[in-house]
């Protein structure tokens, strides 16, 4: 019995070319608009948040160069005790989701620093996400936030820029989810 | 009519109608008019321009990426979505129109135009993503071109970027090099028992080609005798390619491999990599268009150019033994262009595809560090551009001094 493996076979109505070239093209074509739908929508409509960052450049062979960003509130300190003997695992793969609240500090010129964490949905301005272990040990909290792509070549630059300044990040949030819009040097 | 054969299957009738004028079977004029109707169909060798086509075209995307800071992010995400669009309008148009060869060409360059559009879409919006969630993205959205089209230049492609995504997401070369070393009782080295997912995915990537495979053959009929030899050595394109593949993916291996502590293990993997040949090979080297002595020179290049300290001499400061590098990554491609004049171009597709694969892993090792990234892609295309203009005008070259033509061996 002839047997062969092909999608199109499978209906009259997938032979036809137009079909074809729809099932081809539909996923690429919804992934590709998906984050720039996502990220614009939270550039355009978030609330902005400035945050304390110790970055370091490294580069991606397909993205180009980028600084890694470290946060002063990923380091969500006495909060995260009630997870730390919790049995999960946060060495290794995706931890514990959680919703860090975020409040501007006027104190240190408006930076947004960690008022309270939970496992439910906050009101107010707050950051989605995961916990893991840091190398020291503690648990901290893993935003998607800690890349910042640089035109080539300028991480050099960067670097010595900062030297004797800290870095802010300008994130906009919406939803407990954060996009970086740019990097400021504070004194 | 005209019908396309493998460059093995038209000398074998050659050599065969030769003989049957010789016994006074068939006339020389009816000889001539058979072979006419047998063309040599086009080799392998066809996806290195497209390579180096393709490198260009990521050259260009980098560029973008690494200097177009004036333009707005929204122009940036408009261009990426087009390119990746255009190409497969490009691709449907061409199909209406009866154009066999050129969709799939489109669609292979829109799958490098959509790994290059995620890449930079994550870049554009500073988006924190590990290199292997991106491969599977792009394995993800990319499935349904590869399982419909099924064409072989799509087919590799896709199987490189797995390979990629199981190897950056767990090490796998790694890992199973340490398996390898732990079982020969080295001492010094810890083996770290792994979760078993990359095996999984490496035996359901392996059952998903066997699959796809087994729908170029007409009947079930057969198949039950040796599946497993049809796995390995059956007939068509995509099973042909499936077992060279695995070659490469030993190649591949011999290649990651770049410490000076594991000087050994290069030559372990390039003898077992040989020993595959001739077990997958062995009787079947016409169904393959390998010949051995490509094969071996081959092997033994990339036993040189793996060799750990080849590489480790980078990072000191000698000029003699940067030039000792240069030297003997010159002599293997001098050797190996030789051979392939001496055999008239007219030797094995595979080979010459494994030996580009060696001179892009030593253009890497030399170049990637201090080009531009954009320089380094467009270079590297246009390198691969010349040497394919260069092999078809020798080819030609050669054939005409004998009489033949460049599409198959002189009658």
């Amino acid at each position: 019995m002839a047997r062969s493996f092909n999608l199109l076979s499978l209906n009259p109505f997938f032979k036809r070319t137009w079909v074809k070239y729809a099932v081809i093209a539909i996923l690429p074509t919804l992934a590709l608009f998906y984050a720039p739908i996502v990220n614009y929508s939270i550039l355009i409509f978030g609330q902005k948040a400035l945050l304390e960052t110790l970055p370091v450049d490294p580069t991606d062979f397909l993205r180009g160069d980028y600084v890694t960003l470290d946060y002063e509130i990923s380091d969500l300190g006495p909060f995260a005790a009630q997870w730390e003997d919790d049995g999960q695992d946060y060495d290794g793969g995706p931890g514990r989701e959680v919703y860090v609240s975020l409040v501007r500090n006027m104190n240190k010129g408006g930076m947004a620093t960690v008022s309270a964490v939970s496992e439910k949905r906050p009101s107010g301005l707050y950051l989605k996400g995961r916990l893991k272990r840091s190398w020291g040990g503690d648990l901290t909290c893993d935003y998607g936030l800690g890349v910042y792509y640089i035109p080539e070549g300028t991480g050099r630059e960067l670097e010595e820029a900062i030297n004797d300044k800290r870095v802010l990040a300008d994130v906009r949030i919406l939803r407990g989810r954060g996009v970086i819009k740019k990097l400021e040097l504070a004194e | 009519m005209e019908r396309k054969v493998s460059e093995s299957r038209r000398k074998f009738l050659s050599d065969e109608s030769r003989l049957w004028v010789d016994d006074g079977l068939i006339s020389e004029d009816a000889r001539t008019g058979i072979m006419a109707r047998y063309i040599q169909a086009r080799r392998f060798p066809e996806i290195v321009p497209l390579l180096g086509l393709s490198m260009i075209g990521l050259g260009v995307l980098s560029f973008i990426a690494a200097n177009w800071r004036y333009i707005p992010a929204l122009l940036k995400v408009a261009l990426i979505i087009c390119s990746y669009l255009g190409c497969v309008a490009g691709a449907f148009f061409l199909e209406r129109k009866g154009r066999r060869v050129a969709p799939d060409m489109l669609l292979f360059l829109s799958g490098f135009l959509l790994l290059g559009g995620l890449a930079l879409i994550s870049q554009v919006f500073h988006i924190d993503g590990s290199a292997s969630a991106l491969l599977m993205t792009w394995l993800m959205v990319f499935a349904p071109t590869f399982l419909i089209v099924r064409n072989i230049s799509i087919y590799i492609l896709y199987e490189i970027v797995s390979i990629a995504y199981i190897n950056v997401r767990y090490g796998l070369y790694e890992r199973t090099l340490y398996s390898l070393v732990y079982s020969l009782g080295r001492e010094g080295v810890s083996l770290r028992a792994g979760p078993a997912a990359p095996i999984v995915l490496l035996l359901v990537l392996v059952g998903a080609a066997w699959w796809i495979c087994l729908g170029e053959r007409k009947t079930w009929s057969g198949i039950g005798e040796s599946k497993l030899k049809n796995f390995f050595v059956g007939g068509p394109a995509r099973r042909i390619f499936w077992s060279n593949f695995m070659i490469l993916n030993w190649f591949a291996w011999m290649c990651v491999i770049n410490s000076r502590h594991e000087s050994i293990l290069p030559f372990v993997a390039g003898i077992l990599a040989i020993g595959i040949l001739i077990i997958v090979c062995g009787k079947f080297l016409d169904a393959f268009d390998l010949d051995w002595q490509g094969l071996l020179l081959v092997s033994a290049a990339g036993i040189a150019l793996s060799f750990p300290f080849t590489w480790s001499y980078r990072t000191s400061s000698s000029e003699h033994e940067f030039l000792a590098e240069t030297l003997l990554s010159s002599v293997a491609l001098a050797a190996y262009l030789v051979y392939r004049i001496i055999r008239r171009f007219r030797g094995s597709g595979f080979t010459t595809f494994l030996f580009c694969a060696l001179l892009a892993r030593w253009y890497f090792g030399m170049f990637f560090t201090f080009m531009s990234r954009s320089m380094f892609f467009i270079s590297g295309g246009v390198i691969l551009l010349l040497i394919t203009f260069a092999s078809r005008k020798w080819s030609k070259l050669a054939a005409k001094k004998t009489g033949g033509d460049e599409n198959g061996p002189v009658l």
